[in-house]
């Protein structure tokens, strides 16, 4: 196919002229027609897509979807956004926030930056052929099930109007002329997607109990070691897992007893993710990937 | 002096004549008038597709137009080695030529029937010229004959 040009621009006049040359007793005549003009009127038509590669992972708290939408029409046209984020099928339903256009450009939501629609949602006037990057801010409820699926909706209306395929909005369009539906009906609408990451942290705690006399009676003087597994499970990394427990009553710890993986931490806060003291121990274990685990042990002697 | 005005008026009787569209109309032996059509297509209760050609009232890109010109003859004597160029307006592009019809399709320079024709792209490939790639079309007829008349068309899409 040859190039494709943009579109006829609303507005510019087509004009048409033929001319005749013929042979009139030796001499050549040349004769021009008519000059026919047509107006090409402004057509509204506008697309849109999702920018997110996939089904964006979320967690309860705020998420930003991506779209584009584009002028596909022939003339400077505004869009007007509708965002519906009850949508039939979803697991869990996002509460819209705002409507931000990327101000920028950088294709990525930057708070503050990226100039927020206020209600109406309307975009600023896009060239024909233009595009605009829009993200899409909500909040995902606290509580969603792991793997869970929800769907946000955004529609994009030419604000000039909408209607059937073919619907004339008399002197509505560019530069006064009759604007016309396109066979979107100067609507589009366009789904994103986003599925719920949640994750469940299992503590499991043991003790051992060993007395000075080789046996495990839990005598006084004999040393009990306890033992603390959190197991992450489900789809998600947990972030800023801190393990803590108290030192029971009757019982004293026993210095620099605290480990991590069976690795010596000191009882001194700061140095390393653990620190102990005469009530409790604390060990930050930072983020902790799902399907795996950390142990922390740590003893006690039984007071006499 | 007397001389020199009856000369002047010949000369602008004779530059009128040649050049003045009006004035072609009612003096020159060949007519021609040009026309736009706009296709309409609407389909019936009983869902046939009907395709009418209508006087354009609202056009957006994508319509199908179709140009064309009207030649009469209004002379009693034939008109012969009649040719008629008529350039592509930008801004619409070529459906569907008539293969006999030469076109050009480097704005004019060089003419051609369509099939004959090929295009070079900006990256060096060669493909065959389409429809869409001209950007003149000639039509040439050998004689016409007194109060004979006839319509060139093309159809074209707005682009």
């Amino acid at each position: 196919m040859p190039a494709a040009a943009s579109p006829a621009p609303a507005g510019i006049v087509i004009e048409n002229t033929a001319e005749a040359t013929y042979d009139d007793g030796g001499v050549t005549r040349t004769v021009t027609s008519n000059t026919v003009q047509v107006r090409v009127n402004e057509l509204l038509a506008v697309a849109a897509a999702s920018l997110d590669s996939g089904p964006l992972t979320v967690r309860a708290g705020p998420q930003v979807l991506s779209f584009l939408v584009s002028n596909s029409g022939n003339g400077p046209e505004a869009f007007a956004l509708e965002v519906i984020t009850a949508v039939a099928g979803n697991a869990f339903d996002a509460a819209l926030d705002s409507i931000a256009v990327d101000s920028n450009g950088n294709g990525t939501y930057d708070p503050g930056v990226d100039a927020v629609l206020p209600a109406p949602s309307v975009t600023a006037s896009l060239p024909a052929g233009g595009t605009q990057t829009l993200f899409v801010i909500v909040t995902v409820p606290e509580g969603v099930a792991d793997g869970a699926q929800s769907a946000v909706t955004l529609v994009a209306r030419s604000a000039t109007g909408t209607g059937a395929a073919g619907t004339v909005f008399p002197s509505a369009g560019e530069g006064g002329a009759d604007a016309v539906a396109g066979l979107s009906g100067g609507t589009a609408t366009v789904t994103g997607q986003m599925v719920a990451s949640a994750s469940t942290i299992s503590l499991v705690k043991w003790a051992t109990v060993t007395n000075p006399f080789g046996g495990s009676t839990a005598a006084p003087g004999a040393t009990i070691t306890y033992g603390i597994r959190a197991t992450v499970s489900g789809s998600a990394t947990v972030d800023d897992l801190v393990i803590n427990d108290a030192v029971p009553a009757n019982t004293r710890y026993v210095a620099n007893s605290l480990t991590l993986e069976s690795a010596p931490l000191t009882d001194a806060a700061g140095d390393d993710a653990g620190e102990a003291s005469a009530a409790s121990i604390r060990v930050a274990l930072g983020s902790v990937p799902s399907g795996t685990s950390r142990t922390v042990t740590f003893a006690v002697l039984i007071e006499e | 002096m007397n001389n020199c005005t009856k000369f002047g008026l010949a000369a602008l009787l004779v530059a009128a004549s040649a050049a003045a569209p009006v004035q072609a109309e009612t003096a020159a032996p060949l007519e021609l008038v040009g026309y736009v059509k706009l296709e309409k297509v609407t389909t019936d209760p009983s869902g046939e597709r009907r395709v009418e050609w209508v006087e354009p009232q609202v056009v957006v890109p994508g319509d199908k137009l179709i140009f064309g010109t009207q030649f009469t003859n209004r002379s009693q004597a034939p008109i012969e080695s009649f040719v008629v160029s008529n350039p592509v307006p930008p801004s619409v592009s070529v459906a569907q030529i008539d293969p006999a019809v030469l076109v050009s399709v480097d704005g004019g320079k060089t003419w051609a029937k369509l099939a004959d024709l090929v295009i070079v792209e900006a990256d060096g490939q060669r493909r065959a010229a389409l429809p869409g790639d001209v950007t003149n079309i000639r039509w040439v007829l050998p004689a016409i004959a007194p109060g004979e008349s006839g319509r060139l068309e093309f159809p074209v899409t707005v682009r």
